[in-house]
This record gives structure tokens, sequence and C-alpha cells, in this order.
């Protein structure tokens, strides 16, 4: 079992101009794998790099 | 480089190895990294900080992978990687129980014959290491 490939089963597999209008939508998450460094997924707040969205606060 | 299983070392309660000496064998799966590599390198010998953590670690990826699970209930990849961080939190909990007592007092029957929960060292007695590496 391959842990950091992509998964086939589970994909968006409708068109975007498929859905109604003035409606918002999240993209499906699809597996593509995780961090291989544990750590650094306890650290960054998730194992999925995708998800991984850190904040930058600057000081003007 | 080090990796886990250079300052892990295990030591039992009444033994004479409780400042136990570096470059000893472990439990080859106690490594939260999954494919058996480390970065960095530490000196401390605090075992039962490293195991806590190793524990913490395998914690958050099952809880992780359980959020996706959810809504991806069929996806074969995801639940193999969950039963392999089940493992491998298991064995780092009986690792860190057969050493060093009960994970939780839930647990205290299962690891000996007598009441183990208050026995061993407090949470507020056990050195933390500060190199923040596992």
């Amino acid at each position: 079992m391959n842990y950091d490939g992509a998964c086939t089963n589970c994909s968006d597999s409708k068109a975007l101009e498929d859905f109604p209008v003035a409606m918002a939508y999240v993209p499906w998450q699809s597996w593509n794998g995780v961090c291989k460094n544990l750590n650094a997924g306890f650290e960054a707040g998730t194992i999925f790099k995708e998800l991984e969205k850190p904040l930058w606060c600057y000081n003007s | 480089m080090n990796n886990m299983n250079d300052y892990y070392q295990p030591y039992r309660r009444g033994s004479q190895s409780m400042n136990p000496s570096m470059n000893q064998s472990v439990n080859p799966s106690m490594n939260p990294s999954m494919n058996g590599s480390m970065s960095g390198s530490c000196s401390c010998s605090n075992s039962a900080d490293k195991l806590m953590d190793m524990i913490d670690r395998y914690s958050f990826a099952m809880d992780d992978t359980r959020l996706f699970l959810d809504t991806h209930p069929d996806c074969m990849e995801a639940l193999a990687f969950f039963r392999k961080m089940q493992k491998l939190r298991e064995d780092a909990i009986h690792e860190y129980e057969d050493h060093y007592g009960p994970v939780t007092a839930y647990r205290c029957s299962d690891a000996s014959d007598s009441w183990m929960w208050n026995a061993g060292d407090l949470p507020w007695q056990i050195k933390r290491c500060s190199c923040k590496e596992v």
C-alpha cells in the first residue's frame, strides 16, 4: 500500500459549469499522501500538506 | 545523525539501568518518522518524555486521518494509513507502559497485578527535554 500516492477513487468528477450559480463550493480533498515527518505535521497542525495554510502577520 | 534508537533506552522499575547509557537496541518501530529516519540529534536521555511525544504524534496523525475518513470512508489508502498509525501508537503505548507505568487509568489493570496508576513520577516531576526533537 502506497500512503504517498494519489487516491484514484476520490476526486471531483462533476464539471464546474454543472454546479448551480450563486453557491459556494469547497473542492473535494483527495488522498495525496501525508507528511513524511510526523513532527512537522504535528507542529503545522495537519498531516496533509495541502491543508497547511500558515498565517503570516506583518508589523507595519 | 541520531534517530530514536540512539537515545531511547528502556529501563524497568527496580533495575539498575535507570540511567541508561546510549546506543543500545530498542524497538525499531518506535520512530515517529514513517520511513524510519530522523533529523537532528539529542543528548538527553529522558526516554519517558520522548515516548510520550511519540504517542502524541501518532495520536494526532490518527485524529487527522479520522477527519479525512469521515468524508472518505471508502478510501483504502487513508484506512491503511490509519491502521498503520494505530499499530505504531499501540506499540509506543505498550513500550511506555512496560517501563514507566500506565498511560491512562483505564489501562491500569493491564500492566500489572497491582494498582500502578499512582506509581512512578508525577507529570510535574518528569524532567522535560527542551531540545524539541523526538
